[in-house]
Parts: C-alpha cells; structure tokens; sequence
C-alpha cells in the first residue's frame, strides 16, 4: 500500500468499513449489561436482549433456554457478520479477513486433538468447534497419532501447515504435547499475522502490530505461569514465546529464566502496561490477572476504532464481540446457578 | 370547521380499572381505537413490568404458531411431491374461538406441538431407515458393477475376496503380477459405505494420504439425491468402496470414514450372498414406502385440523400480545387492587369510551365500574385528524413533512385542492391527463377488492395516493384545455379569430378586434413561430399570480393561527407587516400584470401600426413584443420600482401617477422590515421581566415552575427573530421567483409531447411516403406503413416512459416541493405529535411495532 492508499481506502473497503462501525454501535453498553444482570432467569435475559442488536435471535428457541443455545445463538450472530463482511470484501481486505479465522482453526485443531485423546464422539466434538475455525479435513483429526500424520495428512492442506513446522519435532499426540503445539502454532500464527500486517501499510500496521503483540505478551506470560509445576523444560519453554510484543527480545529472555509467580512479575515489571496489570491483581481480591488482560485487551480494542484507512477495527470488532458473548455466557452461567455476587464479573465494553 | 382544519380537541384522561376487568376493558378499548396509552412506568425494565409473564406466554405461543405454520408449509411441499393429496389451505377470516381465553389456547398448543414433534420424531427416523435402505440398494447395485469391472476378480466365481484371491488382487492393485507370482498370497479386505459427494474430494485426498497410497478407491454416484431427515434438504451422495491390504489400515480407514460422516454398510463378499441381501432389501423398501404414505396422510390429517384455525389463532395472540404490551404501561395500586392508566383521547370520543367501559365491565362481570376522569396535562397533547379514504392520501403528503402542531391550522385541507391544481398547471395536457383519469379510476374501481391487501410496494403507493391522481388528473385535464393541448395538438372548439388571407401568407390577421376566443388559448398560436413566445408570456405570468396568492394565503394562515392561540404578537408584528410587503411589491406586480393584459393589448392602432412596422414578419401581432408599442418590461418596472426611484424620468409609464403610487409602495415595504424585527422580541423581553419581578416577590411559587419554564434568553430570541425577518424578505423575492418552476415544467412538458409528436411520428412516421420518388407506388405504401408502425409505437411508448411517468413525477414533486417550501414556510410549524392510539385494526395490519 502506497501514501495514495488513504485517497482509494473508501473505494474498496469503505462499505464494510462502515458496516463494522455500525456493528460496533451494536455491542452492548454497561446501561445494556446493568439490565442484563438484574434479570431473574434466562428468559428474562432473553426479554432484554431482544431490545438489543441482538433481536429475535432466540425468537424460535423453547422456552427452557440453556446457556449453551445462548452461547450458540450469539456466536451464530457473530459468525453470521464475519461472513457478511468477507463475502463482500476483496484483497487485500478478504485475507486479513481470513487470518482472522486462523485463530479460531488452531483452537478447533487443539480441541480436536484433546478430544480425541479423551475419546470423545468425533460428531459432538466437530460441533463444538467454533463456526469461524472449520475446515474441511477436520474431521480426520481425530484419527492421526502423531504430529507429523498431523501435518502430512491434515493441516498440509490448510493456511496452518507452514505453523506446525516448528512442532514438528515433538512426536506424540498427547495430552503433555498438546499445550506445546498449541502455542508453537499460536507463536507462528502471531508472527505470520504481525508480517502479514506490515504489508497492509502503516495504518493497518500502528494498530494491529499492537494488538498482536500484547496477545503475543499474554500467551508469553501465560506460558511461563502454567508451566510451574510440569515438566516442561525451560529450554523448550523458551522457544514457545512469540518474537513479538513488548516483551520481545529482553523481557522474554529474563522470563525464560523465571522459576515462579514473582519472578514472572518481576521479568515483566519494566513494562509499564504489565507492572499495571499486575499490580491492580494485588490489590482487587475479586479480579485474576486473566481478566485484567482481557480489561487492557478490550481498551485496546477500543482504540482501533479511533484509527482511519486500516483494517484494524476489522480485527477489533470480533474480539470485542468475542469478549461480550463471554460477558453474556458469565451473565447467563450466574443466574442459571444463582451466583448473584460474581454477576459483575463480566467486562465492560462500553 | 371540519375535521381536518384543526386538530380535534384532545384530553388527558385518566382510567381507574378493577384489576380483574382490565383485560377486557383493553380489549374492548383496542377494538375502538381511540385511546392513545402512555406508558406511567418510563423507568421500570421490560422484564419487570407486571404482565411481562403474560407476554413472554404470548411469545412463546407466537413461536409455537411459526412452528405450525412451518409444519404446514412442510407437509405441503411433501405432499406436492407425492402429488396424491391436495396442499392445506390455511383459512383467512375470524372463526368464534377469538372468545377462548389465553390460558385454553397456552394447553392446546403445547399439546399440539408435542404431537406434532412426536410425529416429526417418528417420520425421521422413518426416513432415516428409509434412506439406509435405498442407500444400501445403491451400494449393492453400485459395488455389483465394481466387482464386475474386473472380470478376474472373485465377483463372479464366488470366490472370497478376504481370502486367497492372490493375482486378481494384485493386478487391481496395480502391483507386478507377473512376478509376484500366485503363490504369495495376500489379504485384501474392503470397506464400502456412502458419503455425501461435497466431501468426497477431501476424503479420497485424506484417504490416499493416511494409507500412503496402500488402498484402492473406486466410488459411483447414487443419481437419486437423498433427503436429509433433519433439515429435508436433497443431497447428492456417492457409494464408494476401499480395497486395502491389513488390519491395521482397516481400522484406520474406518474411522476416516467415521470422521467423514460416511455411513458404511456391510457387503457380503459373495454374489450369491450379496443377491439375496439386495431382494430382502427391495422387500424392506417397498414395506417401508407404505409406512411413510400413512404418517405423511396421518401429518396431513391433523395439520388440517391446524391450519383451520391458525390464522384466527394469530390474530389472537398478536391481540394478546398487544394488551399485555398496554397494561404494562398502567401503574398497579396495590392499596385498591386496580390498574390506573393514562391516555390521549379525543374529547368527542368520550361517550364511545364511556360505553366501551361499560361493555367490559359486563364482559368481565366485575363489580366496580371503570372511572375515566380527564386531568389536565401540561404536556401538549397529540395532534389528531379524523380523515377517510380521499382525506388520507392528502394528509399524508402534509404529515411526512411535519406533524401540525397542536390547535395549528392543518396546510391538509388547502392541499386537497391547491396541490392537484398546481401538479394540473405543470402537467396540462388534455390527453395525459385522460390517460392518468383513467389509470386512477381503475385504481378506484379495484378499491374494494384491493383494501387491506398487501400489495407490491410500487403498486401499493399509488393505490394509496389514488384520489390525489384522481384529481391531479381533472386539474391537468383543465390545464390542458386552457392551454388547448390535447397530446400538444390544439383543437379548435370554438373557432379560431385569425386568419390568413391567402393561403400562401405568412402574416395571420384577426377577423374580429372585439372578439376573443372563449375559453384557453386560441388555437392558431400552437405551431406558429410566435408559440412560445406567446406562451412564456402567459405561463410566466399565471406562474407569479399563482405564486403570490398561494403565499398571500399562507400568510393569511399565520393571522387565523395568531387568532387561535390568542398571540397578538404575532398578528401584529409578524402577520401585518408580511402581508403588506407581500402586497406592496409582488401584490402589486400581480396588479400590473392584470392592469396589462386588460388594459393595453388590443389597443388597434398599436397593433396595425406594428404589423406594418415589425421587421419579422412572422410574429406581427405579439402585443407584449418587448420594446415596441407603450407597455413596458414588467420585470424592469418592479426593478426601477425600488432600485431606481430616483431616475423616474426615465421610466415608460403603463398608467398615469405610476410613480407616485410606486414610491409610497416601496416605503411602505421598507417600513414593514423593521417593524417585523424589533417589537417582537422587545415585548417578549418586557413582559418576562414584568414576570420576573412578580415572581421575584412569590418565591415558592416560582421553584415549582421554573423547572418546565425554559431560560429566557433575549439573544437567542433576537437572533430567531432576525433569521425571521430575513428569510421572509429574501424568501419572498426568491419564493415568488421559486414558482417560475411552474411555467418551467409545463413549458418542458408541452415542448417534449410536442417533440414527440412532430418530429417522431409526423415527420417520420406520415409524412415519409410523400417524400419518396413516387408517393402512390406500392413500394411506398409498404414503407409507409412499415414506418407508421415503427414511429407510433417509439411514440406511445415516449409518451408512457417519458411523459406520463416521469414527467408526471417530477411535476409531482415540484409541485410538493411548492407546498412544503413557497407555502407552508409562511405560517407553518409541524412540530407537532402524531396520535397514536392503541388500535387492533393498526397492529393487525402490521402498521405498528408494539
């Protein structure tokens, strides 16, 4: 992209830049989730969310409604955007688009892989998966015993084949290499995604470069805090963190040598995002650090609308629709097992 | 003064209902649609209301309705397919279970729908038995050919594939078979099953790929598509059979095949076997075809029973809906068990209310009566117009613009007349305008039939609209007839007053200097090279006069609207200062127009002098011909009237003491300016500082209303006010000058029809054979009639497309543009609200979200 891609940004991705703005008015607001908490049962929040973008969305659901239709329906609503914009969209706008959904496929492979090791139904397992994340071969997961059928089989086929390389030597399927293939693939994801961005120009780059990195930051510092206590070696520890993000090169070398919790806030301490993080876990008993990356993720998130001429609201958008659907599920699971006190758990968009 | 000239009174009332008749007393207040609710519980959440049970019960009966309508429409499609029973019809119209209460109808329902999931239950898994044994006939027939195919191979010697089937085997495989030799024996076992024909490509890619190649894959397609049970939809499918060597790759291969959604069947390995297997299967089929006929009539049966009932079912539970929606918004005294609830109605509409009351308090057999009592209410109350059929459309026009303020004078009932008329002076044209008679009057005449149907939107707007065609096409009837175009040919009714001598002259002479033709324009000035001078003359002229008395009557408006709401200020400082600048410059251009037409045209001598004197001889009598004879420019008398007045000497005089009378008009214009600016907003001031000391003096009683009472601020109002004075200045030059749209319109008009008439079909269309080498040939009749053909219909189909369509519409929005802006600017406010009564005949129609 050239200086000149402000003067054609509208021709090409101005409609859908519009329509995701106009999605964005969509996302609930706290006036929304202070309704939404005050609800009696799920029908009520049925009630509520009628009022909303949402519609009639459960308008054909019986009346006994289940966390998991909800979950499901509002899912469904998302997906059903995502594929409006791509079915609209052109290059270069169609493959961010697609990166996107490289995500939700490493999350589905993953899923499958322990699915199978705990020899669930292959079926039930396919419908778990997230709508944004399947591909064809997917179901043949299921049958693979190590990580090269894996790639040879599967994943050669699919935008992952090129993530799984680094995994490549890990050789068994099972439940102590999961989490490692995971994160190898989510670190070749995030750095393929990050040069991808680049390409995008500048506009594209200044937000999503951002973005990517403090995912890139998170997964680093969730690495380390699971990895207490197991056998992963540090060594190989080290290779999973993503060379990108703030952390990137010296906070992740000074992680790797972290042997627990403290000294993981202390590797990060020179951040001053992190040092934040961390500290507001000190003082609130009720809030894990978990939320408070998915608090500083939503912000974020938010300020990528603030940019003109990227694709980075794009991005934003279905994370923030992401993190509201998790609000609604938390909203749902509390009144379903009558948890009043953590109702307010959730995180607040706008 | 009619319905429509204000709004009709409107009261706030007050409704004291006994809990248990509230149901009824809605139900019976919905029916007579004349009560507007207002919602007495702003704050509360909907899921806290009172009756949110009731409707999250009458939500779920609607869902329970689309289920059974969706059941219907299903086993409709089946049955199309069987073609043995006729389709269910779902019946219009009310039947006497409207009288059942909710709670009846809530049982039924779910009873139904349990049946009818029942039902559905049984016939998937019908179907899906079904399917495994057609499937499983195609496998058989399919894997027959497969076994055929290679004529070495075990199919047809009984053989056991599993066994030692040795060189057949290999040659399948591909393998060297010659030198392997028969004696080294190989296992080959085989999977078949069925996969739907999308996955196929990646099933066989996966399947290649995980057996390293080690399989052999043949597949055939099923050419019967298979219905899927759950979602009914047909899918192509295909049977395919693996060959592989080993246990270890059978079990892998079946789960590629599980992971695939494949359904595999046992094959018995030998023909004889897989014969017999193949007649027990068509057996099954044949049973199970039967089984399937009779729940689908079983299905049918009691759908029909459904759909009897399901539209009255609907209007049932939408009407429920809509009560509950409206109790909602009372507020529940728990103290006296009784809802109160609030709302608009019209002040004559009071017994009718009354009486509804009583009827449900009988209904309900409730003990207390309902009480209404009117309060008084500082909101300003919804504006609400009683309008029928040919009212609506009209109304419509003035509402999408803006609702009339309460109590203000409704621009509707002028519009009824004014706007055909004006849409008439833009559209004159006698044959078009029987062309549009027409279409209205079948629009008309399909009235009965086509009410409150849902019809095409572009069809339904112009149905809506009919008697505004209706009479915009009398008025562009009579536009046409004094403009004397019938399809832009004149028709000489009553004998035209000029003549030529000769035949061969140019020059047209009057036969009579006394006589004028009676009626619109003489029809000897169409087609004459004089025309459109002619015309311009006179549509430009009848353009302002029209202009000025339509905005001289909007400013007359202001004064009734000044006389109502007993705002002096206004009549004095706004309405007689407009009018007088109105009149004194554009009232008096009007006057000129007038003065000239009648007094100075024929003047005899004039027009025999310049007969004689005018170098073109073609247009010898034109009596406004600029610069000659004694009258003057109008447009540059009203020009020199105020920019000139001091260089009156020069002027061309159209009557004696022009000056005198111009130079007072212009000051009397110029004196109106300031007095529209200053007092209004002086007064206002005083007497709020008047109030201000009074309530200076009473304290308390000035907190309870300074809340409502909005600042005064004096800048605000003076910048108003000089935005004011300034629009109605400029706009009354720019105004009177906007309805030269009207000349310009109908001049395009009558220009394009005559285009289209002259040139296309006269010209080329009639007049071509006589100018071919000899006009009486053969050859010329052909030609000719070939190209009569060809012109009339390029122009029937002009004059359809161009003119009747989109000349119609743009003269219609000009002309709703000339009362939008020119007119209603003058004195109209439409800030008003619209009422909105709670009414079963609006929500059945779809008209309101509840």
């Amino acid at each position: 992209m050239s200086a000149g891609s402000m003067l054609y940004f509208n021709v090409n991705d101005g409609f859908l830049e519009g329509i995701v703005r106009g999605f964005k008015l969509g996302i609930l607001t706290s006036a929304d989730y202070s309704n939404l908490v005050q609800c009696e049962s799920l029908d009520d929040l049925k009630l509520h969310l009628q009022t909303t973008d949402y519609g009639d969305f459960l308008e054909n659901e019986p009346s006994p409604l289940h966390t998991t239709t909800i979950a499901e329906k509002c899912t469904g609503k998302m997906v059903e955007q995502f594929n409006y914009l791509r079915a609209h969209s052109v290059q270069p706008l169609s493959t961010f688009l697609d990166y996107i959904t490289y995500g939700y496929m490493i999350d589905n492979v993953v899923l499958l892989i322990t699915g199978t090791l705990h020899e669930r139904d292959p079926e039930e397992l396919k419908e778990k998966c997230h709508p944004l994340g399947k591909f064809d071969a997917m179901g043949s997961i299921t049958v693979e015993q190590t990580t090269a059928d894996l790639y040879n089989n599967v994943l050669v086929d699919t935008p992952l084949g090129p993530y799984i390389q680094g995994a490549l030597a890990v050789q068994d399927l099972d439940e102590k290499h999961i989490e490692e293939i995971r994160n190898t693939l989510y670190k070749a994801y995030l750095e393929d995604f990050d040069r991808y961005c680049r390409t995008l120009g500048d506009a594209t780059y200044e937000v999503m470069h951002q973005l990517l990195g403090f995912e890139a930051d998170r997964r680093s510092i969730n690495i380390t805090l699971n990895s207490f206590g197991t056998e992963l070696e540090k060594e190989d520890r080290a290779k999973l963190y993503p060379r990108l993000g703030l952390l990137y090169p010296t906070g992740i070398r000074t992680l790797a040598e972290a042997e627990d919790p403290d000294s993981v806030q202390a590797a990060v301490a020179h951040i001053p995002t992190f040092k934040e993080l961390f500290s507001q876990v000190g003082y609130d008993e009720d809030k894990s650090l978990e939320d408070a990356f998915f608090e500083h993720e939503v912000k974020l998130n938010k300020l990528a609308f603030e940019t003109q001429f990227g694709y980075g609201c794009f991005y934003s958008y279905f994370k923030l629709k992401e993190q509201e659907i998790r609000n609604i599920v938390w909203i749902a699971e509390c009144i379903v097992q009558d948890q009043k006190s953590k109702i307010n758990q959730y995180i607040n968009i706008y | 003064m009619g319905d429509l000239w204000r709004s009709q009174k409107m009261q706030l009332v007050q409704l004291f209902v006994q809990i248990d008749a509230a149901h009824d007393t809605v139900d019976e207040l919905g029916n007579l649609g004349l009560v507007q609710f207002v919602d007495l519980n702003p704050s509360v959440n909907p899921f806290q209301r009172n009756f949110v049970n009731e409707v999250k019960i009458a939500d779920e009966m609607e869902r329970k309705l689309r289920f059974f309508e969706e059941q219907v429409e299903k086993v409709n499609t089946e049955l199309s397919l069987e073609n043995k029973y006729s389709p269910i019809e779902i019946q219009k119209g009310d039947d006497p279970m409207i009288r059942t209460k909710l709670e009846e109808l809530e049982g039924r329902f779910e009873d139904l729908e349990k049946e009818l999931q029942q039902m559905n239950n049984n016939q998937e898994a019908l179907n899906r038995n079904y399917n495994e044994v057609i499937e499983l006939k195609y496998v058989l027939s399919i894997d027959e050919a497969f076994f055929h195919d290679g004529p070495d191979f075990g199919g047809l010697s009984d053989e056991p594939i599993y066994g030692d089937a040795g060189e057949e085997n290999q040659r399948l495989l591909g393998a060297k078979s010659e030198q392997s030799g028969p004696s080294q024996a190989i296992k080959l076992g085989f999977v078949t099953g069925v996969i739907p024909r999308v996955k196929f490509p990646t099933f066989e890619r996966v399947l290649f790929r995980a057996t390293r190649g080690n399989s052999y894959l043949k597949f055939g397609e099923i050419d019967q598509s298979i219905k899927d049970p759950q979602s009914g939809e047909n899918i192509a499918k295909n049977v395919f059979i693996v060959f592989f060597q080993g246990e270890r790759l059978q079990g892998k291969i079946k789960k590629i095949c599980e992971a695939f959604g494949a359904t595999l069947y046992p094959c018995p390995e030998t023909a004889k076997e897989r014969q017999e297997l193949s007649s027990q299967v068509s057996n099954r089929l044949t049973d199970l075809k039967i089984v399937l006929e009779r729940t689908l009539e079983h299905r049918r049966q009691v759908l029909m029973n459904v759909a009897v009932h399901l539209e009255s079912w609907k209007t049932k539970v939408k009407k429920e809906k809509a009560i509950y929606h409206t109790m909602n918004m009372f507020n529940y005294d728990t103290g006296r068990k009784c809802l109160i609830a609030e709302g608009w109605c019209p002040v004559t509409a009071t017994d009718q209310i009354q009486a509804a009351l009583l009827r449900a308090k009988e209904r309900s057999s409730a003990t207390v009566p309902s009480i209404l009592n009117p309060i008084p209410s500082r909101h300003t109350p919804p504006t609400y117009f009683k309008t029928n059929k040919f009212t609506l459309a009209f109304q419509a026009i003035v509402d999408s613009y803006g609702v009339p303020r309460y109590g203000e004078v409704n621009p509707g009932v002028l519009t009824i007349i004014t706007f055909p008329f004006l849409f008439g002076v833009m559209f004159g044209d006698v044959g078009h305008g029987l062309a549009m008679l027409i279409f209205a009057a079948f629009l008309i005449w399909k009235e009965k039939q086509w009410m409150g149907q849902k019809l095409n939107e572009l069809i339904a707007m112009m149905f809506e609209g009919r008697y505004v065609l209706l009479l915009m096409s009398f008025f562009a009837i009579y536009a046409g007839l004094l403009y004397n175009e019938f399809l832009s040919v004149p028709i000489n009714f009553f004998g035209s007053n000029w003549e030529r001598p000769k035949y061969t002259d140019t020059q047209y002479i009057p036969k009579d200097l006394n006589y004028s033709y009676p009626f619109g324009v003489d029809p000897v000035w169409k087609g004459n090279p004089s025309e459109l001078l002619y015309y311009n003359s006179l549509k430009m002229k009848m353009s302002i006069i029209l202009g000025v008395l339509q905005m001289s009557v909007g400013i007359s408006m202001k004064l009734l609207n000044g006389i109502h709401f007993d705002n002096y200020l206004d009549v004095f400082y706004e309405f007689v200062p407009q009018i007088i600048f109105m009149m004194s410059l554009f009232g008096y251009m009007c006057f000129m127009i007038f003065y000239k037409w009648l007094a100075i045209p024929y003047a005899l001598n004039d027009l025999r002098n310049r007969t004689i004197i005018a170098p073109n001889a073609s247009f010898p009598c034109n009596p406004q011909n600029p610069g000659t004879g004694f009258s003057p420019f109008l447009l540059n008398v009203l020009i020199f009237m105020v920019l000139g007045i001091y260089k009156h000497d020069q002027w061309k005089c159209l009557y004696p003491g022009q000056f005198y009378v111009q130079a007072v008009l212009v000051l009397l214009a110029l004196i109106c300016v300031p007095i529209m600016l200053f007092p209004k907003p002086c007064i206002l001031r005083s007497r709020h500082n008047a109030s201000q000391k009074l309530s200076a003096s009473a304290i308390q009683h000035s907190e309870e209303h300074s809340g409502e009472e909005e600042e005064f601020q004096f800048g605000e109002i003076f910048v108003h006010q000089i935005i004011e004075t300034i629009e109605f200045v400029l706009g009354s030059v720019s105004n009177t000058a906007s309805y030269l749209r009207l000349w310009a319109l109908s001049l395009a008009h009558s220009e394009l029809a005559t285009v289209f008439w002259q040139k296309l079909l006269i010209q080329y269309g009639v007049q071509l054979p006589s100018l071919m080498a000899n006009p009486n040939s053969t050859t010329a009749y052909i030609v000719g009639s070939v190209a009569l053909f060809v012109t009339a219909s390029g122009w029937l189909a002009a004059s359809i497309a161009v003119l009747l369509l989109m000349e119609s519409l743009s003269a219609f929005l000009h002309a709703l543009r000339l009362h939008w802006v020119e007119f209603q600017n003058k004195f109209y406010k439409g800030d008003g609200i619209k009422f909105n009564p709670f009414s079963y005949e609006r929500i059945l129609s779809g008209d309101v979200d509840e």
